[in-house]
């Protein structure tokens, strides 16, 4: 247990340092700030809803479909390439890999949205709105992009692990990964501010949970 | 340390990819494991590394069954996998230290065998290189450089002679022979027979899943009854012909059958184009000294100009040719 936790760190930091030689983690890092720079300065008419909350769907939805890519397209190519056997001879479980891979993944997609988002809350305090409620207001849209890319990117895994085609992975985790993480959204359009928080947030933990457990699952049998 | 395998059997589908497979194995031994393509040997080793699930029969390694101790047994196994890729941004010096903590070694240790399995594999050049940039050649040093980081007990290699230079091999075969000097099991398959029979000291042949057989090569060789082999090396090239064998009255002089193999011109090395040296299988059990003058009175009707006529223990090639059908390695 011990060396499994320890093993997960060392994976983790492992990932983290791949994502950060990721082009796609760059063009997220510095895409998604420039995308509510953008939203921002243009300041377009929204239906009403706050724009914070329509950059952060607006994150959600290319910081997803991105990260979902990126999930799918390495773990088949890594797959292809027989690169788990060199970790799967050591204390490394296969659960172990792909949860590490998703957490660092997730742990890159929360600085971009941090980032994102935090830039729109200074350009929101240069204009002298109040710190308070915006700082309550960021809360939300950055836990409805993280819901959306949690989703997104626990099925980029799944068709990671499904797939030895790596066009076959990304097409259909761009597809689908945008599909499913809708459904961190779509309670917005229906319930209270509250709920459909509590929702996306619920959905954001669960969804990936089940998705994760069916692919490690996949993963656990498949033969390397 | 010790491994034995246990009737150990496994299936992909339908395919029986092993059947009933048992061996053991004690220190210092080193096992040549050869086969046809897809006769079972990197299932064999996949299995013993924990790679492979969902077959029947049991391995051991020390007295502990393989799935029941599956964490202490990392620690002792090194495996250089056939083909396995990195992740190439990694740099060597950065691969080698992820997979020196992940097997368990920390600090001081950590950076101390690093250094030194990169100065063992020549690899203290590139340390920096991203693995990018590196030639197969380094690359399957670097794999031998990660399975020996942890300094197992047992090290499994999968055709790991595949991409080296002759000059890469030469110190791989050292390699293997201070291992197998200081104690370690060593499991490697390899297409390159000749190396393989210069290196183990123990062989096992697979076929279709099943193993023929196992032994030292003297073993085998007696074991498996194969006759030996007359080598004829003509003076003049493109002479030898297979079919005048045919009219040595093999009867009358013992001889009761032979195969006759003749290597092509570029095997016999002849330039011109035609066989200059030809091997004669005999039967098991036939005495060669008295083939000899019914080979001899052959070519003699031929005019032909010896330049060497003798016979030859049968080589490990030889052996596995005549087990396997010809199948190729």
């Amino acid at each position: 247990m011990k060396n499994s936790k320890s093993n997960f760190g060392i994976l983790y930091r492992d990932e983290l340092r791949g994502f950060f030689h990721s082009r796609v983690m760059l063009v997220l890092w510095i895409g998604l700030p420039l995308v509510s720079l953008f939203f921002q300065l243009l300041q377009p008419d929204v239906d009403g809803m706050p724009l914070l909350t329509f950059t952060a769907l607006m994150i959600g939805s290319i910081g997803g479909t991105l990260s979902s890519v990126l999930m799918a397209t390495t773990i088949t190519g890594e797959r292809v390439n027989k690169i788990y056997d060199l970790f799967l001879v050591r204390p490394v479980s296969r659960a172990l890999l792909m949860l590490a891979k998703y957490f660092a993944a997730l742990s890159c997609l929360f600085l971009a949205a941090v980032l994102a988002l935090g830039l729109g809350l200074v350009v929101d305090l240069a204009k002298g709105l109040p710190s308070f409620s915006l700082l309550t207001q960021l809360l939300q849209p950055l836990a409805l992009a993280m819901a959306a890319m949690a989703i997104a990117s626990a099925v980029g895994l799944l068709f990671g692990v499904l797939f030895n085609s790596v066009a076959a992975s990304a097409i259909l985790s761009v597809y689908l990964g945008n599909q499913l993480s809708a459904l961190a959204i779509l309670p917005g359009l229906f319930f209270s501010e509250r709920t459909a928080l509590l929702l996306a947030v619920s959905g954001g933990i669960l969804l990936p949970a089940l998705i994760l457990s069916v692919a490690i699952g996949i993963f656990r049998k498949k033969v390397l | 340390m010790s491994i034995v395998f246990e009737a150990v059997s496994k299936k992909y589908g339908q395919v029986q990819a092993l059947d009933a497979v048992s061996f053991s194995l004690n220190p210092g031994d080193v096992l040549g494991y050869i086969g046809p393509n897809g006769a079972g040997k990197s299932t064999t080793m996949r299995i013993l590394c924990g790679l492979v699930k969902g077959y029947s029969g049991q391995v051991l390694v020390d007295g502990l069954n393989i799935e029941q101790s599956r964490g202490e047994l990392h620690r002792r196994i090194g495996f250089v996998p056939q083909d396995a890729g990195f992740q190439e941004w990694r740099s060597v010096r950065h691969a080698l230290r992820t997979f020196g903590l992940l097997s368990g070694l920390r600090g001081a240790v950590l950076d101390q065998r690093i250094e030194d399995v990169l100065k063992r594999l020549e690899l203290a050049e590139v340390a920096k290189r991203r693995i990018l940039t590196l030639s197969g050649g380094m690359r399957q040093r670097l794999r031998f450089a990660q399975a020996l980081l942890h300094d197992p007990a047992i090290l499994i290699l999968d055709e790991p002679l595949n991409g080296l230079d002759p000059a890469s091999r030469y110190q791989f075969r050292q390699l293997i022979r201070e291992l197998s000097g200081k104690g370690r099991i060593i499991i490697f398959s390899s297409h390159i027979l000749n190396e393989m029979e210069d290196l183990a000291n123990r062989i096992a042949i697979l076929h279709q899943g099943k193993l023929r057989r196992i032994g030292t090569p003297d073993e085998l060789r007696a074991e498996y009854g194969l006759g030996l082999v007359v080598e004829i090396e003509s003076r003049q090239s493109a002479e030898l012909q297979a079919d005048w064998f045919d009219a040595v009255p093999l009867d009358r002089l013992d001889l009761p059958e032979m195969q006759v193999s003749m290597p092509t011109a570029a095997e016999s090395g002849s330039p011109g184009g035609g066989p200059r040296l030809a091997r004669l299988h005999l039967k098991p059990g036939t005495d060669a000294e008295a083939c000899m003058p019914a080979i001899m009175q052959a070519l003699a009707i031929h005019n032909i100009g010896l330049r060497s006529l003798r016979h030859v223990v049968p080589s490990l090639e030889d052996m596995y040719l005549a087990l396997t059908g010809g199948e190729a390695v």
